[in-house]
């Protein structure tokens, strides 16, 4: 069962010199519980296809849809609603809000889908442990690691069991040692949770970690493995 | 976890910044509530004065500001006790009760009083050479209170309470209801003021106006504990409205040409002259502090939405709807109005509180309602500068705020 299609995706984006062509005609079938890795040099399109695919930014033509339901002219809220209930993201940056804590940042997709506090607090313990983050419940992503940061965002992006998470270079700020442990976690929960992994990288190891191997040139697709 | 505790924290973790956003508007409803509670007070005392007030003719001495009804005795310079017999003895019609007064400040303890020293009826009753005037006559036959004219000194005759004391002892006072309950004192009691000891010999009732916190004793008590002998500060008279049409001004002034006499019904005025100034102002103050607010709040806002653009974009990625992201800087703002609104108040009531005795002479307490258009008036504007930037924090586009780091 395909998870997410496309057809013929393009995202041209407008320049005092003229206009640009991130991505141009992708047309991509992915399988639910895929883990999908898009390599490619840097501006061959490999962030904004996935920011596209995320439904955080529209494609200026072309069509997307998520379990057949076409996401590419519906309302800001539709998108938002999508995201809110099947998608999880892990960043580069780690994406965490710097005066919550770990449990707050966690619970924050709960507190979306009007989830009770109790279930909030529960859930997001729960899934702190799961990525070994049990003691720091109460840390401010400041008082955290940079690994440690990343798994608070690994546990935010799956607390609200999405269909979906979309990984974007999550081993850019990490060491070579941490990226592999967190690669490891994305894997499993791949694996385990049946959950869709479509991850962006420039690391062939991190690569090396997909299922799928999609490789991105000037906008288009190269290959898929 | 919900949004209003999301603003919460985000708003307790960044204390100074609210503290300082805060200011100009807590500043502002506080000026406000301060000048409006006074004058509210300041109103309150001129109607009851009007009312209460036994004297419409006063004699001070030339230099005296009647700028304020409330201070006109007070620390005053002084005139000769002589002009007391000159008024009685002298052919002036009219004159139905007189009382001549020293009033200066006394601290007993660490408080502030006014000291009042007055001549009792009896003492002024007693003099013989006054027995031989028309003192106090009159009142029966021409001052009768029945015609429409009465009505020109603002008040109307029927309503004036001849107020004097019939007797008070060279050791006795009188203590205002404010003075009273500020020295725990009930009668019988004894009170030192400067050198002597008194004896408290009546409690008054509350009136409203400044005779609250005065502390009423013998007149020649006064003069010798306050070492000023033969002077006093003022002379009240109770005119005859008749009489004073008829040109009894005209003839005291004559009387005591280095004297300034008025009516109350002109220190009245002064007054709420003074009031209406203090309305006008609260309302110059009222639109100073809807731009100065707006502005300020907006200032923070928009300085406050640059500076979370990455975490907006982070909750618009996981979801959140533009609608409650405005929604959250909206709730915001709510929370800074609300929080300026009770701290406007409740500055503005402390420094009315405090104010209000030294600059009016009016005891004032907290009005309840202030407190409401305190909040209404600061939500207000906290909203209203900040309408539009969350307009355009909504419109932030999610991701490309995170890859800002």
């Amino acid at each position: 069962m395909n998870i997410i299609c496309t057809h013929n995706l393009t995202k041209t984006y407008s320049h005092k010199d003229g206009t640009i062509d991130a991505i141009k005609d992708i047309t991509l079938d992915v399988e639910k519980g895929c883990f999908v890795t898009i390599t490619g040099p840097s501006g061959s399109g490999k962030t904004t296809l996935l920011l596209t695919l995320a439904g955080l930014i529209r494609p200026t033509s072309g069509s997307f849809s998520f379990l057949e339901q076409d996401l590419t002219k519906v309302h800001d809220s539709e998108l938002a609603k999508f995201r809110r209930r099947n998608v999880g993201f892990i960043m580069q940056s780690f994406a965490l809000i710097p005066y919550l804590t770990c449990i707050q940042n966690v619970m924050l997709p709960l507190a979306l889908i009007k989830t009770s506090n109790q279930k909030q607090i529960e859930e997001a313990k729960s899934v702190l442990e799961t990525v070994g983050l049990g003691k720091r419940l109460n840390h401010l992503p400041r008082e955290l690691s940079a690994g440690q940061q990343q798994r608070v965002a690994i546990a935010r992006a799956m607390v609200n069991s999405p269909s979906i998470i979309f990984a974007d270079e999550p081993t850019g700020n990490l060491d070579p040692l941490l990226s592999v442990e967190i690669l490891d976690f994305l894997k499993e929960i791949n694996q385990k949770n049946n959950i869709t992994v479509i991850m962006v990288t420039h690391s062939p190891v991190a690569a090396d970690y997909g299922t799928v191997k999609i490789h991105l040139d000037n906008g288009e697709i190269k290959s898929i493995n | 976890m919900n949004l209003f505790k999301l603003v919460w924290i985000e708003l307790w973790n960044k204390k100074s910044q609210l503290i300082s956003s805060l200011m100009a508007i807590v500043i502002g409803i506080g000026v406000i509530v301060g000048i409006r509670t006074i004058n509210v007070y300041s109103e309150k005392a001129v109607a009851v004065k009007l009312d209460n007030l036994g004297a419409n003719i006063l004699v001070l001495p030339q230099a005296t500001s009647i700028d304020d009804y409330y201070t006109a005795d007070i620390d005053a310079p002084t005139i000769p006790m002589d002009y007391v017999e000159k008024i009685l003895t002298s052919d002036i019609k009219g004159v139905d009760n007189l009382s001549p007064k020293l009033t200066r400040r006394v601290t007993i303890g660490n408080k502030k009083f006014v000291l009042t020293g007055i001549q009792p009826k009896n003492e002024i009753a007693s003099k013989p050479l006054w027995q031989t005037t028309n003192f106090g006559k009159e009142l029966q036959t021409a001052c009768a209170p029945s015609t429409g004219e009465n009505k020109s000194h603002g008040y109307e005759d029927e309503k004036l309470k001849r107020k004097g004391v019939d007797s008070l002892k060279y050791e006795e006072c009188l203590l205002g209801a404010q003075v009273a309950k500020a020295l725990k004192l009930k009668e019988k009691d004894k009170l030192k003021i400067l050198s002597k000891d008194f004896i408290v010999a009546k409690l008054l009732d509350e009136t409203g106006t400044v005779d609250d916190d005065r502390i009423f004793v013998n007149l020649k008590a006064a003069q010798d504990i306050l070492g000023i002998q033969d002077q006093i500060s003022a002379i009240e008279i109770m005119g005859c409205c008749n009489a004073i049409s008829d040109g009894m001004l005209s003839k005291l002034r004559n009387l005591l040409p280095d004297t300034r006499i008025t009516t109350v019904g002109q220190i009245v005025s002064t007054q709420i002259e003074t009031n209406k100034m203090m309305k006008k102002t609260s309302i110059i103050f009222l639109i100073i502090i809807l731009f100065v607010g707006s502005i300020s709040i907006g200032n923070y806002m928009w300085a406050n939405v640059n500076e979370r653009r990455k975490e907006i974009g982070i909750l618009r990625m996981i979801g959140t709807y533009k609608s409650e992201i405005y929604k959250i800087l909206l709730m915001k703002a709510f929370i800074l109005g609300l929080i300026g609104g009770i701290l406007g108040y409740l500055l503005g009531t402390i420094s009315a509180y405090y104010m209000g005795p030294i600059f009016a002479q009016i005891q004032v307490s907290a009005i309840p309602i202030f407190i409401v258009w305190s909040i209404l008036i600061s939500i207000g504007i906290s909203i209203l500068g900040s309408l539009i930037p969350a307009y355009f924090a909504a419109k932030f586009e999610p991701f490309s705020n995170i890859q800002e780091d």
